[in-house]
């Protein structure tokens, strides 16, 4: 007898309909899956066989052939298990196939019967909204990631045999409540906070005016000087994300399995952090089975590059065009996805190999030929890529000790957030969201300067050596500074504090 | 006792074993090119190829531990020959395997059925 079930499955982070077919017919036993499936499909098999002969069902000792329809798109993972097994008993008689009808089920069974959670319920929930199926099955685990969505009627199963007694009629599984995405109660980042860092006036205030037009920044300073520390800090004064932005992000996330036990719900801006042996494959997505990567996971939040130099070229260079874009496309010979990766990108690195050439009190041991070297690592497109630099200078005694605590976290994203709010007001009906995304055009048009701005940019350009490239960049910087300071035109303080973020373009004497 | 004694001992107790079980006898020692089947059976509907295996000792390990992946292969291409000419291609079918063990001459230890033992 021939069966058909309905299940799900992920492709980037979009969900693909996949037909199971099952027929059984007589002859020699055997079990064969057909369809472009990966081993972890192939092995659902015995997972299934034993699954079903301990929910206490018969297993046909039959020629049964599964089919994964349609053929040419890979299946990965184990969320096909349970459309096989349910395959398996409507092609066997003890279950309706009517009764499955307009249903869709996902999830991997264990030896026991029982649902294990699967990787990607977000999307093919999201998928399935407003689709007029009439339900979702998946595993309880997943429940709360599903509830996310609205417009569907998921139902959360315990096991394989509460399953098919409840699409016969013997068992109730309470829907799902579609909770919707909500931030967390507890305020952002009770744990990190901007006061923790001593000194560094200059830095924090570059930082926040970084999150405020959601600029690139590069960090450049000796070792223990705190650049890491105010990374980390970063996503705390950036605005809090929408509810759109927390369910993309989730997905994301969703997708590569990150999403375990209580935490549900990407609701805070992510913090990516990869060590710089990072492959290219695992900095921008890809590899055998194609999974985002850290650019995509640093999704509306920060991706924190720390000793940039130490990257591979290749990783490195691969970030441009996610960076100009917002996303990331990964063709291979099979397939081409598509991965959201619209993020702030900030860098930290030294300013030479031995980390001391700008400090005042060490000496440096690096000739400059090794400086040269260790600085040509990270290319000028990259470079070109990053609005704000920041001198990150070693702290002295009376600031390490220094009873003085700065401001928090708390008042500057209220700055920030007046400012992004500026922004978005002035971009409506545009595709720009902030000031780090203009582009020239756009730059002329929104970033008027008054008389004696211009005379002072002016000057910058003739005397400091600013290049035409930094022009732009230090207009744009300036909009952002003058959105903090809430004022509409651009002035001269504005502008000189924007020369300030742009020490590479000027000699620094590298 | 030679080993093919043994084997022949084995298989005459595992087709009484089997009568006795229900099973309805349809061949023994069923051979073609690729190999040979010890007992073709009907269990109710079900066609049932059986593979018997006897062991003089227990001390080597138990005779259905023997029964490896190519010896699979071989009955399973057997069994296909034989519904081919049988005409039985869809019918349900399964492979059984009976292990006899025996303790000295003559004397039958244990004989234990195993149904369904694989797949193909």
């Amino acid at each position: 007898m021939l069966a058909k079930i309905e299940s799900r499955s992920v492709l980037g982070i979009e969900s693909r309909k996949v037909d199971v077919e099952v027929d059984i017919a007589g002859g020699l036993p055997s079990f064969t899956i057909v369809g472009l499936a990966d081993t972890a499909v192939k092995e659902s098999r015995d997972r299934v066989i034993s699954a079903l002969k301990n929910s206490g069902f018969k297993f046909p000792p039959k020629r049964i052939t599964i089919n994964l329809a349609p053929a040419d798109i890979r299946k990965e993972g184990a969320s096909y298990d349970l459309a096989i097994a349910l395959g398996i008993l409507a092609a066997n008689g003890e279950l309706g196939q009517e009764l499955a009808e307009g249903m869709v089920f996902c999830g991997e069974l264990s030896l026991d019967g029982k649902l294990r959670p699967i990787s990607g319920v977000l999307p093919i929930a999201m998928g399935l909204a407003d689709s007029g199926i009439r339900g979702l099955v998946i595993p309880r685990g997943n429940s709360r990631e599903a509830g996310l969505v609205s417009g569907l009627r998921v139902y959360a199963a315990a096991c394989l045999r509460e399953t098919v007694e409840f699409l016969r009629g013997n068992a109730r599984i309470d829907t799902v409540s579609a909770e919707g995405p909500c931030a967390d109660e507890a305020p952002l980042g009770t744990d990190i906070d901007f006061s923790d860092v001593k000194g560094q006036w200059h830095v924090k205030r570059g930082l926040e005016v970084a999150a405020a037009g959601g600029h690139n920044v590069l960090m450049i300073g000796p070792p223990g000087s705190g650049k890491t520390m105010l990374a980390q800090r970063l996503i705390t004064i950036l605005p809090a994300l929408s509810a759109g932005e927390m369910l993309e992000t989730t997905k994301i996330h969703s997708v590569s399995g990150l999403l375990s036990g209580g935490n549900h719900l990407v609701s805070r801006r992510p913090f990516r952090m990869p060590h710089h042996t990072v492959s290219y494959a695992g900095l921008v997505g890809g590899g055998s089975r194609l999974k985002p990567g850290e650019i995509s996971l640093a999704h509306n939040g920060v991706l924190f590059l720390d000793e940039l130099p130490e990257f591979r070229r290749d990783a490195l260079e691969a970030l441009r065009q996610p960076l100009e874009g917002g996303e990331v496309v990964i063709s291979r010979a099979a397939s081409s996805l598509k991965y959201p990766a619209k993020f702030m990108l900030v860098a930290a690195m030294n300013p030479c190999p031995c980390g001391y050439f700008t400090d005042p009190k060490k000496e440096c041991h690096c000739t400059p030929p090794v400086i040269q070297r260790y600085l040509s690592k990270v290319s000028g497109p990259l470079l070109d890529r990053i609005d704000i630099h920041l001198e990150v200078p070693s702290l002295k005694y009376k600031e390490l000790s220094g009873k003085s605590r700065g401001e928090s976290s708390a008042a500057i994203r209220e700055r920030v957030d007046a400012a992004r709010t500026a922004q978005k007001q002035r971009y409506e009906g545009l595709s720009i969201y902030c000031n780090a995304h203009l582009g020239s055009k756009d730059t002329e048009r929104f970033c008027c300067i008054d008389k004696e701005a211009s005379e002072l940019l002016k000057l910058a350009i003739l005397e400091l050596g600013l290049s035409a490239r930094g022009y732009d960049k230090v207009l744009k910087i300036a909009r952002t500074i003058a959105d903090l300071a809430g004022s509409g035109t651009i002035s001269a303080e504005h502008i000189s504090e924007a020369i300030n973020y742009r020490s590479l373009d000027r000699d620094l004497g590298f | 006792m030679r080993n093919k004694e043994l084997g022949d001992l084995g298989e005459d107790l595992a087709a009484r074993y089997l009568s006795a079980h229900g099973y309805i006898i349809l061949a023994r020692k069923f051979r073609c090119r690729s190999g040979e089947i010890d007992i073709i059976a009907l269990d109710k509907d079900v066609l049932v190829f059986v593979e018997v295996r006897s062991r003089s000792d227990e001390e080597h390990g138990m005779p259905y531990e023997t029964i490896n992946s190519e010896k699979r292969r071989h009955i399973r291409r057997v069994a296909l020959v034989y519904q081919a000419r049988h005409g039985l291609l869809d019918r349900d079918s399964r492979f059984d395997c009976v292990s006899v063990v025996f303790a000295g001459e003559d004397n039958v230890k244990s004989i234990e059925l195993i149904k369904d033992a694989f797949w193909s």
